[in-house]
């Protein structure tokens, strides 16, 4: 879906936090005209698209890998975030 | 396979199997809010007395999908769960156990059907997207809790929300506080 910016930028003389409001108001009209399912399915295709966009640089990266090593060094990324992210967790949850 | 249609066959593979679920984590942030990425699928289901058949959903899921035939313990959420890889594509759907938390188990009698591609799928409702994220807000203080919670807010507006639910809950987790903060916060934004 091509985003829609309704609402209109403040000038350059206009603060940061006009700008970040602009921006948030924007983004909340955007939601509020999507459907259901087109909400449902944004979330998946963002990460699905951050995965190919991550691959491609991966094979930008390393010219010689096959695509099951690819694939690999994604899986690879992804869980050290996923083990970054339960790590911050876990320290927020110690006493 | 993409990351939906592996979050619309394990859900139709539940249904087969007739185990009641919800969608929760970010994919019911997302439907009632502001979409944003997400890299994994919470189900919560209702856990029947024998088990969940994993041979049977190992089955129906295919070979694509492998399943952890272990009933996990998460220490973060405190809850039981299993969890489904599929790898070729490194997205991950997890099954929480509902437990026996009196907001888990009202959120789950609450949980509303949404029909997606010609089939019906189980979601927690927006009320309980709040109460439960204001909820990890207030143990982790986690941003993006916060975020969700406003992006919930604001997009559905107070108007339409049940706020008296939401009072609720959030005076039986002592997150009132943070609750009345995040609608001023929200009604701010809508007045400038």
């Amino acid at each position: 879906m091509q985003p829609h910016y309704n609402t209109p930028m403040p000038s350059a003389n206009d603060d940061i936090p006009a700008l970040a409001a602009s921006i948030r108001r924007d983004r909340v009209e955007r939601a509020r005209r999507m459907t259901f399912a087109q909400k449902f399915y944004a979330g998946g295709d963002l990460f699905d698209a951050a995965c190919e966009v991550t691959k491609a640089g991966i094979r930008h990266q390393h010219p010689d890998f096959t695509e099951s090593q690819v694939l690999a060094e994604l899986r690879r990324r992804l869980a050290l975030q996923e083990s970054r992210e339960l790590r911050n967790l876990t320290q927020r949850l110690a006493p | 396979m993409t990351s939906n249609q592996i979050v619309l066959h394990v859900a139709a593979a539940l249904d087969q199997l007739v185990i009641p679920y919800m969608l929760v984590g970010s994919y019911s942030s997302n439907v009632h809010g502001i979409p944003r990425s997400t890299n994994d699928a919470d189900f919560v289901i209702e856990l029947p007395s024998t088990g969940v058949p994993i041979t049977e959903l190992s089955k129906l899921l295919g070979p694509d999908f492998r399943v952890d035939p272990q009933l996990l313990f998460e220490t973060v959420t405190g809850n039981y769960r299993y969890i489904i890889t599929h790898p070729s594509s490194g997205f991950k759907v997890e099954l929480f156990h509902l437990s026996t938390d009196p907001h888990h188990q009202e959120r789950f009698r609450r949980r509303v059907r949404r029909m997606l591609d010609h089939q019906e799928v189980w979601f927690q409702t927006a009320e309980d997207v709040i109460i439960q994220k204001i909820r990890w807000y207030a143990r982790i203080q986690r941003a993006k809790d916060r975020d969700d919670v406003l992006d919930v807010i604001d997009t559905q507006s107070p108007a339409i929300l049940d706020l008296v639910y939401i009072r609720h809950w959030c005076d039986q987790h002592a997150t009132r506080e943070i609750l009345e903060k995040l609608l001023h916060e929200s009604e701010s934004s809508e007045a400038t």
